[in-house]
């Protein structure tokens, strides 16, 4: 539909000001839809109104309920809240859940990463024309991702100290309804199971290969239009790996990728199921 | 002119990362304006709203980025009037609730206009205060119960008494002043 664009009168400005404060009923609120289709001269005073109303209200910083329920339904939980730096952990805090994220860096496993990794960023700044400003940008956001030691980890690794984690996956797989998928390679065969109780989530990796120096296991949501990572698993074939897994997830994927971790999953998947709703 | 809030990359980088899955570069932009869209989202439907608001906000940021055009306005202003149509639409639903509740019973009386528009007037920055007092009363009353109480332009009318057409047209002036009254103050772009 066009209309041809007429004189200034013919713009709803009255309208257009109250479609701006979300003040019109629905009928008057599509016209002016209809309006702006075709008029950039409104959709101009639209953005100019638009940008006066958010220097009215005062900002305050929003409660860390919030950014948890942001990452679980973007696939990344674990990252920390920008706002309070704190890291979101998969798992009911125990003092035998885990290494410390620098002792597990230490020891050249790569169980600790950064969940979509600062590739994806290193990526657009090759294509964007100002490098300098980004190289900028990742080392903010790394500084950022670092308040409170916590580096957007989603998984807390067991390869050292493995007897909890490893009880609590015990007890759960032991519960009713406990299994929530089963991973299966390429041949069919049962490689991984997902398991959870009131802990938390655990993945068991029950028949891979150890993985070479430099590589490991990260985990992905491949429900969606496209894989979004949901964190490393280490180069253990056989390992137990707790995580949260949001109630929005349907298909989980394992591939092999470097330490760091990749931002598209690169060589194929090593195992794949579905998550039982 | 535009006024840089931020170091480092602008919005639209921080955008553009987002489209190649950057978790950072979101976690960057919710750090920069995840305040300003809760707190509008609190303001009109109530913080326990408000979280389900500001997640699908940069929800749907995160799954839909293009939908951000930087030719029409900055990304702060994008992401509070999205946050704004939900958080309306929330509180417009639970009125009509209230409306019906308070018709099967005999319910308390809603606050008058007056009473509303002061409290709406505690929940703004300093700057937002001295350019709203610069308003005309009828002005500031149509943006504060629109804006922040997120009543519709009938709704208002019925408030104050007057014709909607009036309420519209209080909107627009009052906008349009308010912007005059914020460039003095040196807050906005």
């Amino acid at each position: 539909m066009t209309h041809p664009v007429g004189p200034v009168s013919d713009h709803p400005l009255d309208d257009l000001a109250a479609y701006a404060v979300d003040a019109l009923e629905p009928a008057a609120q599509q016209a002016v839809d209809d309006h702006l289709a075709q008029c950039a001269a409104c959709r101009a005073e639209l953005a100019r109104h638009r940008e006066t109303l958010p220097t009215l209200a005062s900002a305050e910083a929003p409660p860390s309920e919030v950014w948890q329920r942001i990452t679980a339904a973007i696939g990344a939980p674990g990252l920390p809240d920008p706002h309070t730096g704190a890291s979101d952990k998969a798992v009911p805090d125990r003092p035998t859940t885990g290494p410390p994220a620098d002792e597990a860096g230490q020891n050249g496993d790569a169980s600790v990463a950064p969940v979509s990794s600062l590739a994806g960023a290193e990526r657009a700044r090759a294509r964007r024309p100002s490098p300098l400003r980004w190289a900028a940008a990742v080392a903010g956001l790394v500084a950022a991702a670092s308040v409170g030691g916590a580096v957007g980890f989603a998984l807390a690794n067991s390869s050292a100290e493995t007897s909890d984690i490893g009880s609590l996956a015990q007890q759960a797989l032991e519960e009713p309804d406990g299994v929530l998928a089963t991973l299966a390679d390429s041949e069919g065969q049962s490689v991984a199971r997902v398991v959870a109780d009131d802990d938390g989530a655990f993945m068991l990796l029950e028949a891979l290969q150890d993985l070479p120096e430099g590589r490991a296991y990260q985990l992905w949501s491949v429900g969606g239009p496209e894989p979004v990572s949901l964190g490393m698993l280490g180069r253990d074939g056989t390992n137990t790996v707790a995580f949260r897994l949001p109630p929005t997830i349907t298909e989980l994927a394992i591939s092999v990728a470097p330490t760091s971790g990749d931002t598209t999953p690169s060589g194929g998947f090593q195992a794949s199921g579905g998550v039982l709703q | 002119m535009v006024r840089r809030e931020h170091d480092g990359p602008g919005d639209d980088v921080l955008v553009a990362a987002v489209v190649e899955r950057s978790h950072e570069a979101l976690a960057e932009i919710y750090r920069r304006h995840g305040g300003a869209v809760w707190s509008i989202a609190k303001q009109v439907c109530g913080a326990e709203h408000a979280e389900e608001v500001c997640q699908a906000v940069f929800t749907e940021l995160w799954s839909q980025p293009e939908r951000f055009d930087p030719a029409e306005g900055g990304l702060r202003s994008w992401l509070v009037a999205r946050a704004h149509g939900r958080a309306v639409h929330i509180a417009r639903s639970h009125e009509t609730h209230r409306h019906q509740d308070r018709d099967a019973q005999t319910a308390r009386t809603p606050p008058s206009a007056e009473v509303e528009v002061a409290g709406h007037a505690r929940a703004l920055t300093e700057a937002g205060r001295r350019a709203i007092d610069k308003l005309a009363t009828a002005e500031r009353e149509a943006i504060l119960l629109a804006y922040l109480g997120g009543h519709s332009s009938a709704e208002i009318a019925r408030l104050l008494g007057t014709l909607e057409s009036t309420v519209k047209s209080n909107i627009r002036s009052g906008l349009m002043n308010l912007r005059r009254a914020l460039e003095v103050e040196g807050v906005t772009t």
